[in-house]
């Protein structure tokens, strides 16, 4: 088990253990500070991926999330996520910040961020990679193009005339057309609009 | 419909065109959807009720204008009240037909109908506020030489939104500013979008001047009185990091903001910071702010932004000043040149 018993406050510490290692840790650091000095300590959590709909999708951190313990309350707080937790529940912190994310993210598709939420959604926005969060969780796109090559390297010439590569394994969604078909389907777009799936495939005259 | 304004959404796309003006009643008419992948796709896919779709209008047909055509019409073409597009090139060609082979499917399912776009159509009006949508280029002579082998940007379409007479907002796809200036010669708007994603195609760039010679000055006189003739209070370029154009011209940016206007731009360039560009540091998240998609490439600058009309005037939203705080500290902000 690892001791996170800091020699100066100010410092910054790696909790490298996972949640779970975070409630023995925190008993540990509390036993041995002075009662007199009631200062918050800031440590890292090591977490850059939180899980969103069962671990379907996920959300990006785009820095380690700091967490600050204070020793009068006994309570550990997200810095810049608004994330409050008693210290001995520190292992429900990435949950309760894919929750906070997923409240703040509906009230701002509905319209309905007050003012201070307005400022806690803008900061969170840089602590997180919202855009892939926004393209992993989208529903596939309607397109239609023609197959140019099945293979070796199967390539496709969209609507719009651009053409693209795609992979092997995507690629066996159009097993079925010949080299000239023209097709639409439903295409899983990446973040450079890369085809991630294609699906719900027919025959254009 | 909580909000009883009309809202104007200019989305980040990246590098294309699309606008959404969301009427009181919750109905949506779009100028231009952006190409393929665009965010409002998304937007609308993942509305409960997705709104109605008074119109959709394409102020020009090329794929980062009309890309995202076909996913709209598969998903909501039962909401679309019609869609107006140029005529610019023939209909047997075969890019043409790719990009509109579902709007014609749809029309001819009877979902919808496909309007030309011409000077002088009225897209759009409302009798109680005095707001009338239209279109006042191109005319008959620009379309024909389109069709005639000439370059589809010169009969772009340009779309001016109106209230009691008052030019509020427009929309001049690709046009040049030369022809975008004797259009609104005689009331300039207050918002200007783009155009030609901050490049136009009459910019006197270095190496066109170098090609006209002798007459590389009066060409650039020219451009810089279209601009100063126009000079929008504010203008919004809708550019993609990633392009290969590079767009937006400083040139033409820093013109509009000596003719002041107010000058932002969706996505982030390296003409301001190359080192934000490669590590994908976001100025400001202007489309999550507004509960809007995000692009799926580049790096936002102000991403998408939205104004409302309150009583007959134009309002950004309350962004503009953290927006603002986060480009001064750019390396070289292009819009703060004056």
């Amino acid at each position: 088990m690892m001791i996170l018993t800091p020699a100066a406050p100010a410092v910054e510490y790696d909790l490298r253990a996972a949640e779970s290692h975070a409630q023995p840790a925190h008993r540990e650091m509390v036993s041995r500070q002075d009662p007199g000095v009631r200062k918050r300590t800031v440590f890292s959590f090591p977490r850059t991926v939180l899980p969103v709909e069962g671990g379907h999708l996920l959300l990006r951190l785009t820095r380690t999330p700091r967490v600050a313990l204070d020793p009068g309350t006994g309570e550990c707080e997200v810095l810049n996520w608004d994330v409050r937790l008693p210290a001995t529940k520190a292992e429900d912190l990435p949950r309760e910040m894919a929750r906070k994310f997923l409240e703040l993210f509906s009230k701002a598709d509905a319209g309905t961020l007050s003012e201070q939420e307005q400022a806690g959604w803008l900061s969170l926005l840089d602590e997180v990679d919202f855009q892939a969060f926004c393209v992993d969780r989208a529903a596939p796109h309607y397109m239609e193009g023609r197959l140019l090559t099945p293979s070796p390297q199967c390539r496709v010439e969209w609507h719009d005339g651009t053409t693209k590569k795609i992979s092997p394994i995507v690629a066996r969604s159009l097993s079925l057309l010949r080299p000239g078909d023209e097709f639409g389907a439903y295409v899983k777009l990446d973040l450079n609009n890369d085809v991630l799936g294609i699906e719900r495939l027919t025959l254009i005259g | 419909m909580k909000d009883e304004t009309v809202q104007i959404d200019f989305w980040d796309v990246g590098q294309g065109d699309c606008s959404s003006i969301r009427l009181p009643d919750g109905r949506l008419i779009l100028i231009d959807v952006g190409p393929i992948g665009s965010p409002l796709v998304d937007w609308l896919n993942e509305r409960r009720t997705p709104p109605q779709i008074e119109a959709i209008i394409l102020t020009h047909n090329d794929a980062d204008h009309a890309g995202a055509l076909p996913a709209i019409i598969a998903e909501h073409k039962r909401r679309i009240g019609g869609v107006w597009m140029l005529m610019d090139r023939s209909v047997k060609s075969p890019q043409f037909q790719k990009t509109f082979r579902a709007a014609e499917a749809a029309e001819r399912e009877d979902w919808f109908k496909i309007q030309g776009l011409q000077d002088g159509s009225i897209i759009w009006q409302d009798q109680n506020t005095g707001a009338v949508l239209k279109a006042l280029h191109p005319g008959f002579t620009e379309l024909m030489n389109a069709l005639g082998g000439g370059r589809p940007n010169q009969a772009s379409g340009l779309i001016v939104l109106e209230i009691n007479g008052a030019r509020l907002c427009a929309w001049p796809g690709d046009l040049e500013i030369r022809v975008t200036g004797e259009k609104l010669a005689d009331q300039s708007p207050r918002l200007l979008s783009g155009p030609h994603h901050g490049g136009p195609t009459d910019f006197p760039s270095r190496a066109v001047r170098k090609k006209a010679g002798k007459k590389a000055g009066e060409m650039r006189r020219q451009f810089v009185d279209s601009i100063q003739s126009l000079s929008p209070e504010r203008t919004f370029i809708s550019v993609g990091t990633k392009n290969h154009h590079h767009h937006p011209r400083p040139g033409y940016i820093e013109l509009l903001a000596r003719a002041g206007s107010h000058v932002t731009c969706s996505q982030l360039t390296f003409c301001c910071e190359r080192n934000r560009v490669r590590q994908r540091d976001h100025v400001f998240p202007g489309s999550a702010m507004l509960g809007l998609r995000p692009c799926r490439s580049g790096v936002s600058c102000r991403g998408s932004i939205r104004f409302y009309l309150r009583n007959g005037e134009l309002v950004a939203d309350e962004f503009d000043s953290e927006h603002r705080k986060r480009v001064e500290k750019l390396l070289r902000p292009q819009c703060l040149k004056k």
